[in-house]
């Protein structure tokens, strides 16, 4: 029983998935704090969407996947910040605005320049069982990036995070440490794009955190429920894809909206209501 | 012979050839009929998605309706039925999970959001799918039926004549939720309203756009029209006019270019925002022009709301 429970882990692709997902983890968990303390899950969205044209440009022309992806979401970070600079307000719709440009950017360039076929599908969705060993170096690289950062960032993040009318009016403040945050969460959305898909960046970068956030109040303890809940919702998801034979990213997204809904539940009814 | 003998009358014809040429096949017809009903509804909608800042939440129930378009096709029944459902599934999952303590509304929109369209997603790729989903996540609008256009059209009546009756709900409450209240506004309903009326919008353009593409039409005429006009009875005119005529633009453009139809119709949407983005900028470099540019939640001025307000006519249509 135990056995059979374990077979789909000796295949050596399934392996590979798994080392992609802890590689991830610290990289996905902690940004992902990053993201739910200061509101940024529609960028993130945004920015794990935007390094799909990039990807794209990258399987046409033949050079490494991860750098298309990185530079593709650094040219949507950088865009948009040109973009908004001065504004007060509209950050929202210029986010939508870019995004779904360089979505109808990727789609034209998948399907009339370079005829990518299914290989759309799997960017779109990704595939954790499709991974390569540059995409495992390149998520660790993202992971240590993040560690470090937070380490140097983590106390003016926190007191902005603390702030919501300054966080709200993030992106509009063109501090350095902000700038930081915007590169850091495009940097682990464009790793997170090869296990989950570019749509489901957040599966990874928002959930885990999101779900960890609704039991404690403390950011170490937070920061390192995140971390581990990306590994509890990755690993077991990628089995159950395996077993199921079914897109492995889309299998962890439905599973981690599971274990939040339930921690929900849980939580409504442990808590005693809504504290508000 | 005319055209040998008369170069220019040659030249003009060749063009008026390419202009209308298009437009003589059914598909195409059916497609401009789609285009200018989700450019229409899209972009007078648009203008409010945009000053009540709910681009987002316009993008999520795009996205989260995903499961009900595959469950449509597995089913075999008519597309807009299951974007409907999927809609509706959505808004109800989002109003729970938007109590969720201590996260923002947004997180838990994108918690929806990823769980949503991961089903989908599983769903898509099950056996029992037919394969090739792909005009569900970026549209088909050379697919169109009559069937669909007279759905799409009927839901466009609707949210059309809507934002008629709610405009000067929907402008006393966008411009000051809090004398809008004293005033006899109702903030709640507003926000309700708008949001059921950007679902039935969704529902509207998914069938050109796909799920992944529609949020073009839903905030890119109208943020154009916005860097172009102040008032809202304009703007919304303007950004429908915009958006019929990205739309056309885009068509042509697939037609000529061979491009994939819903991804040039949307790319066009946005080019169209960068161009005016730009042109604005350079306006104002130069000096000249009154400064426009989005101006949050003063795009309105007061003054006016209320002077149209009291008159009962002022702005209306």
């Amino acid at each position: 029983m135990l056995e059979e429970l374990y077979e789909p882990f000796a295949l050596p692709f399934v392996q590979r998935g798994l080392l992609e997902v802890l590689a991830l983890s610290v990289g996905a968990g902690l940004v992902g704090t990053w993201v739910v303390l200061r509101g940024l899950a529609f960028y993130s969205h945004a920015v794990g969407t935007a390094a799909f044209p990039g990807v794209v440009l990258a399987g046409g022309l033949g050079f490494a996947a991860p750098l298309g992806a990185l530079a593709s979401a650094v040219v949507f970070a950088g865009g948009l910040e040109r973009l908004s600079r001065g504004r007060r307000s509209g950050y929202d719709s210029l986010t939508a605005l870019v995004l779904v440009g360089m979505m109808a950017l990727g789609v034209i360039l998948a399907s009339d320049v370079f005829f990518s076929g299914s290989d759309v599908d799997t960017l779109l969705f990704g595939s954790l069982l499709l991974i390569g060993r540059d995409d495992v170096s390149f998520a660790a690289a993202a992971s240590v990036v993040t560690f470090f950062a937070s380490y140097l960032f983590g106390r003016v993040w926190l007191a902005t995070g603390f702030d919501p009318a300054a966080a709200r009016s993030l992106g509009l403040r063109s501090a350095v440490p902000d700038a930081v945050l915007l590169l850091l969460i495009a940097l682990v959305g464009a790793a997170a794009l090869f296990a989950v898909g570019a749509i489901l960046v957040t599966t990874l970068l928002v959930v885990p955190a999101a779900t960890a956030r609704l039991f404690t109040r403390r950011l170490l303890p937070w920061q390192i429920a995140s971390i581990a809940l990306v590994v509890a919702e990755g690993a077991p998801g990628l089995w159950l894809s395996v077993a199921t034979n079914a897109p492995p990213g889309a299998t962890i997204a439905m599973l981690a909206g599971g274990v939040f809904a339930l921690c929900l539940v849980v939580r409504l009814l442990t808590g005693g209501g809504l504290p508000r | 012979m005319w055209d040998a003998a008369y170069p220019a009358v040659a030249f003009s014809n060749g063009i008026w050839r390419a202009i209308v040429d298009p437009w003589t096949e059914g598909i195409m017809q059916r497609a401009l009929a789609e285009v200018a009903l989700l450019g229409v509804v899209g972009g007078a909608l648009g203008c409010w998605i945009v000053f009540y800042e709910l681009s987002y939440s316009a993008e999520s129930l795009a996205h989260a309706m995903f499961p009900g378009l595959v469950m449509a096709v597995l089913l075999g029944v008519p597309l807009l039925l299951g974007a409907g459902v999927g809609v509706a599934v959505a808004a109800l999952a989002i109003a729970v999970f938007g109590r969720a303590p201590r996260i923002g509304k947004d997180t838990s929109v994108a918690v929806v959001i990823s769980a949503l369209f991961g089903l989908g997603v599983v769903l898509a790729f099950s056996p029992e799918s037919p394969s090739g989903l792909q005009h569900l996540l970026f549209g088909d609008v050379l697919g169109v039926s009559n069937l669909d256009l007279w759905t799409a059209a009927g839901l466009a009546a609707v949210v059309l004549v809507a934002l008629r009756l709610l405009h000067g709900q929907l402008l006393a409450v966008g411009f000051d939720r809090e004398s809008a209240r004293s005033l006899g506004g109702r903030p709640g309903l507003a926000d309700v309203a708008l949001l059921v009326l950007v679902a039935l919008a969704t529902v509207v353009a998914v069938q050109g756009l796909g799920n992944l593409l529609v949020v073009a039409v839903l905030v890119g005429p109208a943020a154009t029209a916005r860097l172009l006009s102040r008032r809202m009875v304009p703007m919304m005119a303007l950004a429908a006019l915009l958006a019929v005529l990205a739309g056309i633009v885009g068509l042509y453009l697939s037609y000529y270019a061979g491009t994939a139809a819903g991804a040039s119709v949307a790319g066009t949407m946005v080019l169209s925002y960068l161009l005016a983005l730009a042109a604005d900028a350079i306006q104002k470099r130069a000096g000249g022009g009154r400064a426009i540019g989005f101006r949050g939640r003063g795009v309105v001025s007061g003054a006016y709301t209320f002077s149209s307000r009291s008159s009962g006519d002022g702005e209306d249509a």
